[in-house]
């Protein structure tokens, strides 16, 4: 993916492969970046503005951009801003009924499998919008402490602890009935 | 690092097995044909963005960085002191006391240190033409009023006394 990224990159840069080169980096990341906002925020309507609205920051700001962290780690970071931006703008937490739209796939085999998904999403919103942000980045987009760190500006200890205190939450969420 | 990550997951898999065992996935599926027009929806927006303005306060004010400023700064202050040094340095116009000497024509004073006698003063007064002065003896004090007068002294300051 190094060598695929820093090719991507160099196209991004240059004004003649610029829009051929941020479509590529859209197909690529846009699966991963979706799903992670749409948990923060918890619907495809307001998942899908932050999303475009994370590619239109990125393309304003990619001459910006230094190769000094990777492109992922930068786009997850102007996503989870955004995210966040969004939901102080919003000033609401997202309620706990499951979304409507929700389009479930089988998680797990087991007739059990999509309660416990629908049970995570409805625990996932009833965490502080932060942490809430680590859980996902770590459980669920499986990225190290160190990228988090780099996404979120926050220390590793300090994100360890945000994510023992968010496991902790759900596990007990899940629990209850 | 990696390891102590692992600790941390083995950890947390004794500690909270629902969420470890089996890795829960969420449900975050978009509708169906999202992702494949997405790009085009995303480079729409982007075409319809405004052009970048060239600000040119900005372009100046970058290119008139600090340290510009600051050497830029420093010579103007140089340049508006140097009247001020140059009058400090130039002995030629160092502030003197005021000179009666320089506010008279050097043809108008009669230096009296010239002249050691009194006589010699009178007839330097004779050559300059103020002939009354020079035989005080046979001045009147008519005369010498109507002197003072002509000159512009109020006579009711002479006709007073007499």
């Amino acid at each position: 993916m190094h060598e695929g990224e820093s090719e991507l990159i160099k196209r991004l840069k240059q004004k003649a492969t610029r829009e051929d080169g941020f479509r590529e980096l859209v197909k690529t990341y846009q699966e991963p970046l979706y799903r992670h906002i749409r948990r923060m925020v918890g619907n495809h309507q307001d998942a899908d503005d932050v999303l475009q609205n994370t590619f239109i920051k990125s393309w304003r700001f990619i001459d910006d951009f230094r190769a000094d962290s990777k492109l992922y780690t930068w786009l997850y970071r102007i996503a989870s801003n955004e995210a966040l931006s969004f939901l102080r703008a919003k000033k609401v937490r997202p309620s706990g009924n499951v979304d409507a739209e929700n389009h479930t796939a089988p998680t797990t085999d087991g007739p059990d499998s999509e309660t416990i998904s629908r049970k995570l999403e409805s625990a996932l919103k009833t965490l502080p919008d932060k942490q809430r942000q680590v859980f996902d980045l770590k459980y669920f987009s499986e990225l190290k402490y160190e990228e988090i760190s780099e996404i979120t500006g926050t220390s590793v200890g300090g994100l360890k602890a945000s994510y023992f205190h968010a496991v902790k939450k759900i596990e007990a969420f899940l629990k209850s009935d | 690092m990696k390891k102590e990550e692992n600790t941390d997951d083995e950890f947390l898999k004794d500690l909270y097995p629902g969420l470890f065992e089996d890795k829960i996935v969420a449900n975050a599926e978009p509708p169906e044909g999202y992702f494949e027009n997405l790009p085009d929806m995303v480079m729409d927006k982007i075409h319809a963005l405004p052009e970048k303005r060239t600000n040119i306060s900005a372009k100046v004010i970058r290119f008139i960085n600090i340290r510009n400023m600051a050497i830029a700064g420093t010579a103007a202050i140089f340049l508006a002191l140097i009247p001020y040094f140059k009058s400090i340095f130039n002995t030629d116009t160092k502030p003197t006391e005021s000179s009666i000497y320089s506010l008279y024509d050097e043809n108008d004073f009669i230096d009296p240190d010239m002249y050691t006698d009194e006589a010699d003063l009178y007839d330097a007064l004779a050559v300059e033409g103020i002939h009354s002065l020079v035989n005080t003896e046979n001045l009147t004090d008519e005369e010498i009023i109507e002197y003072l007068i002509n000159e512009g002294y109020n006579e009711d300051l002479f006709l007073e006394n007499i």
